[in-house]
């Protein structure tokens, strides 16, 4: 794939727009989310022997780390301060994704430490931090939100 | 810890959207190792996590893919540009005018080839330079003898 053409054009074309989605999710800002796709493919072309010697099974899910990583690493330090301020504001402008659906769902705790877990790439201590709470009592929220993520992806697309 | 209820913790889910804790990641791996069966239930949440994003595709725009190819021609010319930079340490000696068929030489032997040359030299001066005087103590060695004869009579 590093030097097929053709390949790198299939993978573009099955997995470009589902990727785009979840960069949207993360940058809601179309020319900064077209920057982090080109780089996210530009990665994964010439690093693909990272993903036979990642963990993961399918290559869709290495490529969707890969994008959330990219992302969180992107966006700058000042922005990240700025959005996290008015978070509420800025990650319910779109509710169609299925992680924003998700997050509707949860109880508000869980849904607000996931969100910042997921959207920011904050840790645990820091959103402890954050929001003046326990750090126990935090992870305890991401808990529940994982154990909800589950059974909503069972839920609908077994 | 049982499986069913390891699973049942979302620690899949969690590890495949990158939110797992170092230790969780650490612990999720050996129990990869312990349980087998852990891959069969990661290759099912793979799935489910593909078919959620491919639903909610959003085409990205034609100047995207365009990007892509600038950067990866980009990336290209600058490896090119790497490779020239690291090229330039050698000295190339085109043994055949014919296309690609060079063979490159790093810049310390210069003064190994020098030295040998220079020695060769020497050897080959004294070479002569030593024919030559053995040459003349030939010719004195033989005159002696003749002189000697003729001294001598029989």
């Amino acid at each position: 794939m590093a030097g097929d053409p053709a390949a790198q054009r299939l993978l573009y074309d099955k997995y470009g727009g589902a990727l785009y989605g979840i960069v949207l999710q993360l940058i809601p800002e179309c020319a900064k989310a077209n920057e982090i796709l080109v780089k996210v493919f530009t990665y994964a072309f010439q690093n693909i022997h990272a993903f036979t010697e990642s963990d993961h099974v399918s290559l869709f899910t290495w490529l969707m780390k890969q994008a959330r990583e990219i992302s969180l690493r992107d966006t700058s330090p000042a922005s990240m301060a700025a959005e996290v301020k008015v978070e509420d504001q800025q990650l319910t402008l779109s509710n169609a994704h299925y992680i924003q659906r998700f997050t509707a769902h949860l109880p508000e705790q869980s849904s607000q430490v996931f969100r910042l877990c997921y959207y920011k790439g904050l840790s645990t201590q820091a959103i402890a931090r954050l929001l003046d709470r326990e750090e126990d009592e935090v992870k305890q929220s991401l808990s529940v939100a994982m154990i909800e993520f589950r059974k909503y992806l069972q839920s609908n697309w077994s | 810890m049982e499986l069913a209820q390891y699973i049942s913790t979302g620690i899949i889910e969690s590890y495949l959207l990158g939110l797992a804790t170092k230790d969780q990641v650490a612990e999720f791996r050996l129990m990869r190792k312990l349980y087998p069966a852990l891959e069969m239930e990661i290759a099912l949440v793979e799935n489910r996590m593909e078919k959620a994003a491919l639903g909610e595709a959003v085409p990205p725009p034609s100047r995207v893919w365009e990007g892509i190819q600038q950067r990866l021609n980009w990336k290209s010319t600058q490896q090119q540009e790497e490779e020239d930079e690291r090229r330039k340490h050698y000295t190339f000696i085109n043994m055949q005018p014919k296309e690609g068929t060079y063979i490159s030489v790093h810049r310390s032997w210069r003064p190994i080839v020098i030295a040998i040359v220079v020695l060769c030299k020497i050897c080959l001066v004294a070479a002569v330079y030593y024919y030559f005087k053995t040459q003349v103590l030939q010719d004195k060695l033989e005159d002696m003898r003749q002189q000697q004869n003729v001294t001598v009579p029989r």
